[in-house]
C-alpha cells in the first residue's frame, strides 16, 4: 500500500533563496536605469563632439557654426560680467513670466473646459466644432487679433500662450475622460458611487494619463508661442535675445539662447512625466 | 425583512436590441419573462453572445434602453428604508477586469461602500472580512496590476459582497479561477447569501457550478436569447462538495447538459447551412 504512493511533497528540491533572488533582481533593474541614463547623457555628448571637430577641421563654418567650447566660453561672459548678466537675465525673467503665466493660465481653463466637455455631452457637442476649428491654426497667426484684444505687450503674448496651451490641454483631457475604459464608469454606476466621489476617485484617475500628455504637449506649445512672439514683438526676452543676435551675427548668443530654451524644454517636460509617474504609478512607461 | 414569496424582481416581455456603428439592428434577447422572488439565487446559463451580460447590465440599471418592462422590488429602493442604508441597493461583479488600477485592494473594495451610511469602523471590519473571505488578506496595500487575474476577479467579488446588496448580479465571478478555488469559493457564496437573503443572478458557462450554486437553473437559447427552459433545483443541505457526490446532481447537470449541446448544436449546424447555403451538409455534419 505504501509502496504506491508517489513522490510528491518530500522531493528534495534545491531551495531557492528568494533574498538572494530579490538582490539579483534589484540589481538587474539597477543596471537597466543606468543603462538608459547613460545612453540618454551619452548620445548629446556624441553629437557635440562632431561638432567641436567638424568646427576645428574647417568641416563646418566656424562663422555661424561656432565650436561648443568656443560657445562656452564666449557665453560665459554673460554669467561673469555684471551688466552682460543683467541683461541675460532681464530676458529670462521676461520669457518667464510670459511662459509661466500662459502656461498655468492655459493649463487651469483647459483642465476645466476639457473635465466639462468629457462629462457634458451637450458642452462637448457645442464646444467641439469651434475647437477643432480653431485648433489646427498655427498660433501666431492669431498674434494681431491678441494685439487688437489686449494691446501690444506682455498681455497678448501670454494670451496667445495660454490659448496654445489651452487647446492641448482641453483636448487631452477630454478624450483622457470620454476615451477611458468604460467599466470605469460602469462600477461607478453599479455602486451608486456619489458624484464628487466618482469625479475624484474614477473620472479624474482615469483621465489623468492624457491629461499629462497634454500638459507635456501643452508647454511644447508655450514655448514656442513665447519664442515667436518674442521674434515678432521685439521687446526682450530670450526670443528676442536669439532673434537679435542673429541679426548683429552675434552667432554665440544664439545658440545660448537656443540651448536655454531647449534645456528649458527638456528638463519641464521631465518634470511633468515625474508628477506623471507620481499620480499614476500603475502606467509602467 | 421582507418575506421570502414577495417577488424580488419580475421581467415582462423583454427585449434588447443594439444598433451596431454601421446602423444595422442586432437582436440580443427576446422575449423574457422571469419572475423572480426575494432571496432566491437564478443560475443563467447559455451560449457564447446569447444576451447574458446584456441582460445583467439591464438589471442592474446600467442599460436602460430596452423593450418590455423589469420591475424592482427590492427592500432598500423605499424611501422609509433610508435612514439606516447599511446595505446597497444592488451590486453588480462584471465579466471583465473591473478593479481601478488606481486604488489598492482595500480602497478597490472600500470604495463600494461609499452610499452607504456606515461608521469607519463598519467599513473596516466589513473590508477586511471580504478580503479573508475571497482569500486576499493579506494584500490589501496591493495595486491591481501585482495581482493574477483571478484575484483581481476576487477583489471585484469581495466589493460587490461588502455592499450586502439586496440585488446581486455576477457575471461569470469565478471564470478565472481554477477548480478547486472555484468549489470553495461556491461554498462560501452559498454561505454568505444565506446568513444575507440577498437575491443572486449568476451568470455562468459551467453548468456544474449552475446547478451548485442556484435555487433555479434558467437555460437560454442562443442569440437572440429566448428562455429554453427553467429549472427548479430542490433545496439541498449538504455542503458543495458532498452534493457533488449525490447521484441527483449528475442527473441535473446530464439534463442540463442536453438541452444545452442541442442549442450550441443547432447554432452551429445553423450558421454551417447558412454560409454554405445547403442544409444538407449540415445535417450530413451531425451524422
Ligand atoms: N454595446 C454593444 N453594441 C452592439 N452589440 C452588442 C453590444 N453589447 C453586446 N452586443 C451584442 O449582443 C450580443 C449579446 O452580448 P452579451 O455580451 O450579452 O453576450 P453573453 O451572453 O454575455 O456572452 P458571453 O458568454 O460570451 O459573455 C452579442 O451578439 C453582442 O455582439
Ligand atoms: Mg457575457
Amino acid at each position: 500500500m505504501t509502496g504506491q504512493v508517489l513522490r510528491s511533497t518530500d522531493t528534495p528540491v534545491a531551495d531557492i533563496d528568494v533574498s538572494d533572488v530579490a538582490d539579483r533582481l534589484r540589481r538587474d533593474r539597477g543596471r537597466q536605469q543606468r543603462k538608459r541614463k547613460a545612453w540618454a547623457i551619452l548620445t548629446p555628448l556624441a553629437v557635440l563632439l562632431a561638432w567641436e571637430l567638424a568646427t576645428r577641421t574647417g568641416l563646418l563654418d566656424e562663422r555661424f557654426f561656432p565650436s561648443p567650447t568656443g560657445i562656452l566660453t564666449d557665453s560665459s561672459h554673460y554669467f561673469t560680467d555684471p551688466q552682460l548678466r543683467a541683461e541675460l537675465f532681464s530676458n529670462l525673467a521676461q520669457s518667464g513670466v510670459r511662459l509661466g503665466i500662459g502656461f498655468l493660465l492655459g493649463s487651469a481653463v483647459g483642465l476645466v473646459v476639457g473635465l466639462a466637455m468629457g462629462l457634458h455631452p451637450v458642452t462637448r457637442y457645442a464646444l467641439s466644432s469651434l475647437i477643432s476649428g480653431i485648433y489646427p491654426l498655427p498660433k501666431l497667426t492669431l498674434f494681431p487679433l491678441m494685439i487688437i484684444f489686449f494691446g501690444i505687450g506682455n498681455t497678448s503674448m501670454i494670451a496667445l500662450i495660454a490659448l496654445g496651451v489651452f487647446f492641448m490641454v482641453s483636448i487631452n483631457t477630454t478624450s483622457g475622460v470620454i476615451y477611458s475604459n468604460p467599466v470605469y464608469g460602469d462600477v461607478a454606476s453599479a455602486f451608486e458611487l456619489p458624484r464628487l466621489v466618482r469625479l475624484r476617485t474614477i473620472t479624474i484617475p482615469a483621465a489623468i494619463p492624457s491629461v499629462i500628455g497634454g500638459l507635456r504637449l501643452g508647454f511644447g506649445q508655450a514655448l514656442i508661442i513665447v519664442v515667436s512672439t518674442e521674434f515678432v514683438a521685439g521687446d526682450g526676452g530670450v526670443g528676442y535675445m536669439i532673434w537679435n543676435s542673429w541679426q548683429v551675427l552675434n552667432v554665440p548668443v544664439m545658440f545660448l539662447g537656443l540651448a536655454i530654451v531647449g534645456l528649458t524644454g527638456w528638463l519641464v517636460s521631465a518634470c511633468i512625466s515625474l508628477v506623471g509617474r507620481l499620480l499614476a504609478p500603475w502606467q509602467n512607461d | 425583512m421582507k418575506s421570502p414569496n414577495t417577488t424580488a424582481v419580475r421581467i415582462e416581455d423583454l427585449a434588447k436590441v443594439f444598433l451596431s456603428r454601421n446602423g444595422t439592428a442586432l437582436q440580443a434577447l427576446h422575449n423574457i419573462n422571469l419572475e423572480v422572488r426575494s432571496g432566491e439565487v437564478v443560475a443563467i446559463i447559455g451560449p457564447s453572445g446569447c444576451g447574458k451580460s446584456s441582460l445583467l447590465r439591464i438589471l442592474a440599471g446600467l442599460d436602460k434602453v430596452y423593450e418590455g418592462r423589469v420591475h424592482w422590488n427590492l427592500a432598500g429602493d423605499h424611501g422609509g428604508d433610508k435612514p439606516r442604508r447599511d446595505r446597497l441597493t444592488s451590486a453588480t461583479v462584471f465579466q471583465s477586469d473591473s478593479t481601478l488600477p488606481w486604488l489598492t485592494v482595500d480602497r478597490n473594495v472600500r470604495i463600494g461602500l461609499s452610499r452607504l451610511r456606515i461608521d469607519r469602523r463598519e467599513a473596516d471590519t466589513r473590508v477586511q472580512e471580504v478580503l479573508r473571505l475571497v482569500g486576499l488578506a493579506e494584500f490589501p496595500k496591493a495595486y491591481p496590476h501585482e495581482l493574477s487575474g483571478g484575484m483581481r476577479q476576487r477583489v471585484a467579488i469581495a466589493r460587490a459582497l461588502a455592499t450586502r446588496p439586496h440585488l446581486l448580479l455576477m457575471d461569470e465571478p469565478l471564470a478565472a479561477l481554477d477548480a478547486q478555488t472555484r468549489i470553495v469559493m461556491q461554498q462560501e457564496l452559498l454561505n454568505i447569501w444565506r446568513q444575507t437573503h440577498s437575491t443572486v443572478f449568476y451568470v455562468t458557462h459551467d453548468i456544474e457550478e449552475a446547478v451548485t450554486v442556484a435555487d433555479r437553473v434558467v437555460v437560454l437559447s442562443t442569440r437572440p436569447g429566448r428562455v429554453r427552459l427553467v429549472r427548479e433545483i430542490g433545496t439541498r443541505t449538504s455542503s458543495v462538495t458532498d452534493l457533488r457526490r449525490e447521484t441527483e446532481f449528475g442527473d441535473l447537470v446530464a439534463e442540463l447538459w442536453e438541452v444545452i449541446a442541442g442549442e450550441v448544436g443547432v447554432s452551429l449546424a445553423a450558421n454551417d447551412s447558412g454560409n454554405s447555403g445547403n442544409p444538407a451538409k449540415a445535417k450530413a455534419g451531425v451524422a
